[in-house]
């Protein structure tokens, strides 16, 4: 257990009845962190993308700095939490796979065919990459370039689809 | 020469990724419509639109405007380069997006130009970018070929995962095959053997045949004397006898041929290998994991041995095998020779599909056997750990689940191939049972519905013939996976061998022994990927017997300056000149035996102490080891070990403290004379004393060479004749400690007063 010394040593500016954190996004497209005499661009980073991806915010300016952290939007007023909701819906982009076209293995690479939220794509990982089950449920792929695939459940994908991926997951 | 196996970056990128493999003519042609004939920069494909979705969105990239367009051509944006006033950018779990922003624009206000895109488009347009950023400090970047550049960049991320990018498996055999060339005489001597083999079984079933046809029938039928059937049987038998005399007598010669043979070639394979990966430059070598390298050397050639000593004839013979054999029985009796070989594609086709339905379960069963293996290259290492937090019994349960999982999956492969194979050689048998009920009406002589009458030998020899049908089939069931093995590890070796150095010595170089020790950077820029440059424009001279320290952030730019020096890489632009001479005239090796290294984490081989601190120099006496030894503050604790300087210092010199190992580094350096010297952090990570030992060996051996260190801890070098503070690709402040620690504002000061803060509160 953390001591209560430890926590107030880590402490940063946190959503609170008295200090309410305040967000919108500008026509800069960029979500700011208003109010308490200060206002700021700032990026939202999920500390738990996958175990908890609503909750525990740290939000960083562009030095990377942390200036505020939302451990529940709950606690934010509603245009706020809309405004954390967009921001947090830009940066968490993963192509979500709706089916699987194709998986072929080859030398020392594997080529996926897939349909996606986004469009068609064909990817490719290395061998030894498997798709890897997720905390909060789901399979995550990470292609060869670092970008990540999801299936949140591989059981509702249609039953050709299931076949292809059958080697791949338990 | 070897034919080429390797797909370009254009035709990887089309065949694979599914993306244009350069910038296409419609963007082109409206770039002209718009701009007139103008040189594209740079240019860069950005996939996602604002709701997220794939598109096809090219931006482009001349000296004064950058524009966008879409895949067919239609232009949806022209801005002056000049009006872009500041450029940010986010990047997420999937997507970067960017954002242009006009001259002038206050926070907040909409950008000009939002752009976003996929990690794979990433490295081709951060340099995009990086060219636009700089344009705003007032810089310009050379850019050189920008179809290369989007090919390359584009397709970086699975050249560095797969080791050969190439469809064209039978060239890759082709080329593996033309190692055979120099062994003619043993590959001509092999198959002989072997194609004699395949001819001598043949033998004893027809023989058996004209025994039982020409001499047992005859002889009982009385058509035959005792005496004359006695000679003639008797020469069948030794006929018999004597083809499986030869028969072993050519197997032995093709064995000891083609294994001996497959050696050789596995032989010549690593020297080539080995060889060459001694010539490639340190780029390579970053890109590659060493077990990868190690592994081809090792364990790929040694596969390769398995395909040219066995696989090559086993699989040619199989096939000819079956083919002779379907002919023979054919033309032995063509109805009954049909049962066996009509269902022979049938038979081919299901060890086919078994094959692949393996795959699958080989697949699930690799992937669990992973994850056990991952248990254990995670825990053995931090078995410190491990004990430390008493995680021992969860770790133990966490082995066993993963163990039975991969049990389960081996299993399920074994299910599957011991019910495969007896159902497949009970049809098989069943052909032979067809046989024997079309055959004996014949026999008995009334079997005209189904054929003329059958003699006893025809039928024995055609008995015989046909169980030589089932081991051809197996191995051919084999092939596919015989030649799948031999492809990938011909394709991680030819890789390597394919690979060029980035560093090439020109054909007349200048050879300068001894160097002076003069080094001077003209304008010197130089970048990893081409376009991102990690120094920009540095200039400096060095005399010779100056030490220089190289102070500054991390990623400022000192390992690179340092780099350059050695050779590890060639300036992009810009000149170095040791002694007045260009450095890329110098002859490489005499150069570099002019230059001394001493590394943060230096390297020792397995070996004794003697044997490392002669590393770079075969011929040294002892007494001039010890007296380098000495130099180094080394001698003192060599003399300490069991074996004195005949210690073996065990892989990496894992047996030594690293203050240890880095006074026999010095050691080395100091046996070396270099006149250039290279110190790079080479008194971090050790205690006072040990520092104090190492500093004072340095000082040592600095003196009349010319030195470049670089150093964290300013203290290490504040007797340096000048200090260069490297930032940003750049020499921002120059000069002796002194001075620099009086510069108000000065990086140098804000470090040096960081640091002391830092000590007092130590």
């Amino acid at each position: 257990m953390l001591t209560k010394s430890t926590t107030e040593a880590t402490q940063i500016r946190t959503a609170s009845a008295e200090r309410p954190l305040r967000f919108a996004r500008r026509a800069d497209g960029r979500l700011w962190l208003l109010g308490a005499g200060r206002e700021v661009p700032v990026r939202p980073v999920r500390c738990f993308p996958w175990s908890a991806p609503g909750h525990h915010v740290s939000l960083r300016d562009d030095q990377g700095e942390e200036c505020a952290y939302v451990g529940d939007p709950r606690e934010l007023d509603a245009c706020s939490r809309a405004a954390l909701a967009s921001a947090l819906a830009d940066a968490g982009l993963v192509l979500r796979i709706t089916s699987v076209d194709h998986i072929e293995d080859d030398q020392e690479i594997r080529y996926w065919t897939v349909r996606t939220l986004q469009g068609r794509r064909t990817f490719q990982t290395r061998l030894e990459t498997w798709p890897r089950p997720e905390p909060g449920g789901g399979l995550l792929v990470e292609d060869v370039s670092g970008d990540l695939y999801w299936i949140p459940d591989p059981t509702t994908l249609d039953t050709h689809s299931q076949k292809r991926l059958w080697a791949y997951v338990d | 020469m070897p034919r080429q196996t390797q797909l370009t970056d254009a035709e990887l990128l089309e065949r694979y990724v599914g993306q244009a493999p350069i910038l296409p003519r419609a963007v082109r042609v409206g770039v002209e419509r718009q701009l007139g004939p103008t040189p594209i920069r740079l240019y860069a494909l950005t996939d996602l639109d604002e709701a997220r979705r794939f598109v096809e969105r090219w931006v482009v990239l001349t000296d004064a405007e950058l524009l966008v367009f879409s895949g067919d051509g239609l232009l949806s944006l022209c801005i002056e380069r000049a009006q872009i006033g500041a450029i940010d950018s986010e990047s997420g779990l999937s997507s970067h997006t960017v954002r242009l922003h006009r001259r002038g624009a206050g926070p907040g206000d909409e950008p000009m130009c939002v752009l976003r895109y996929t990690r794979r488009q990433q490295q081709v347009t951060d340099g995009l970018l990086f060219v636009l950023e700089e344009a705003l400090e007032g810089r310009t970047v050379p850019t050189g070929d920008p179809d290369a550049y989007y090919q390359e960049g584009t397709a970086k991320a699975i050249r560095d995962a797969q080791a050969l990018v190439s469809s064209h498996h039978l060239a890759v055999l082709w080329r593996l095959l033309s190692y055979l060339k120099p062994y003619r005489g043993r590959v001509v001597g092999g198959l002989l053997a072997a194609a004699t083999i395949t001819g001598l079984a043949l033998v004893p079933p027809y023989l058996s045949g004209y025994l039982i046809d020409e001499v047992v029938g005859p002889l009982q039928a009385g058509e035959l004397g005792r005496e004359q059937a006695a000679l003639v049987g008797w020469f069948a038998v030794a006929g018999i006898a004597v083809s499986y005399v030869l028969r072993q007598a050519c197997q032995f010669v093709r064995l000891r041929l083609m294994a001996m043979l497959g050696e050789l070639v596995a032989r010549d394979l690593r020297t080539d290998l080995y060889k060459h990966l001694h010539s490639l430059s340190l780029g390579f070598f970053s890109r590659k994991k060493t077990g990868s390298l190690i592994t081809r050397v090792s364990s790929d050639t040694d596969r390769l041995w398995e395909f040219l000593a066995l696989g090559v004839v086993d699989v040619s013979l199989a096939a000819t095998t079956l083919v002779g054999l379907g002919v023979i029985l054919l033309h032995l009796d063509w109805r009954l020779g049909s049962i066996m070989v009509l269902p022979l594609p049938l038979v081919l086709l299901a060890i086919h599909w078994h094959g692949k339905h393996l795959e699958r379960l080989f697949l699930r069963a690799w992937r669990r056997w992973s994850a056990l293996t991952d248990v254990l290259s995670d825990t053995i290492p931090g078995m410190r750990v491990v004990q430390a937090f008493d995680q021992g019994p969860r770790e133990v349960r966490r082995f066993g689940e993963r163990n039975r999982g991969a049990c389960d999956e081996f299993n399920r492969i074994h299910a599957s191939w011991t019910a495969f194979w007896p159902v497949l050689m009970f049809f098989v048998q069943i052909s032979v049972v067809g046989i024997w009920v079309f055959a004996l009406p014949r026999l008995f002589g009334d079997g005209s519905v189904l054929g003329p009458q059958l003699s006893a030998g025809t039928f024995v020899s055609f008995l015989l013939y046909a169980t030589m049908f089932t081991a051809p089939v197996e191995i051919i069931g084999q092939m596919t996976r015989i030649m799948n093995r031999a492809t990938s590890s011909a394709h991680r070796v030819f890789e390597v061998l394919d690979s060029r150095p980035e560093v090439v010595e020109r054909a007349d170089p200048v050879k300068l022994e001894p160097l002076r020790g003069r080094v001077e950077f003209r304008d010197v820029a130089f970048a990893y990927d081409g376009v991102r440059q990690v120094l920009r424009g540095v200039s400096f001279a060095v005399e010779p017997g100056e030490l220089i320290g190289l102070v500054g952030p991390s990623g400022g730019g000192k390992s690179t300056i340092v780099s350059l020096i050695a050779r590890f890489y060639d300036v992009q632009s810009g000149t170095i000149l040791i002694d007045g001479v260009d450095l890329r005239d110098l002859e490489l090796g005499s150069y570099r035996r002019q230059v001394g290294m001493v590394l943060q984490d230096p390297y020792l081989f397995h070996g004794s102490v003697l044997e490392n601190i002669r590393y770079g120099m075969e011929g040294a006496t002892l007494a001039e080891v010890i007296a380098a030894a000495r130099v180094a503050n080394a001698h003192d604790f060599i003399c300490k070990l069991p074996h004195g300087y005949d210690t073996v210092v065990g892989e990496r010199g894992h047996t030594l403290s690293g203050g240890e190992r880095q006074r026999i580094s010095i050691a080395r350096a100091v046996l070396e004379n270099p006149r250039i010297l290279i110190l790079d952090e080479a008194t971090s990570a050790v205690d006072t004393d040990t520092e104090f030992r190492i500093q004072e060996a340095m000082d040592r051996l600095v003196a009349g060479r010319t030195v470049f260190a670089i150093a964290h801890r300013l203290s290490t070098v504040r007797r340096a004749s000048r200090l260069f503070v490297v930032e940003d690709g750049r020499i921002t402040e120059r000069g002796p400690h002194a001075e620099l620690v009086q510069r108000p504002g000065g990086t140098y000061r804000r470090l040096h007063e960081l640091q002391h803060a830092l000590h007092e509160v130590n």
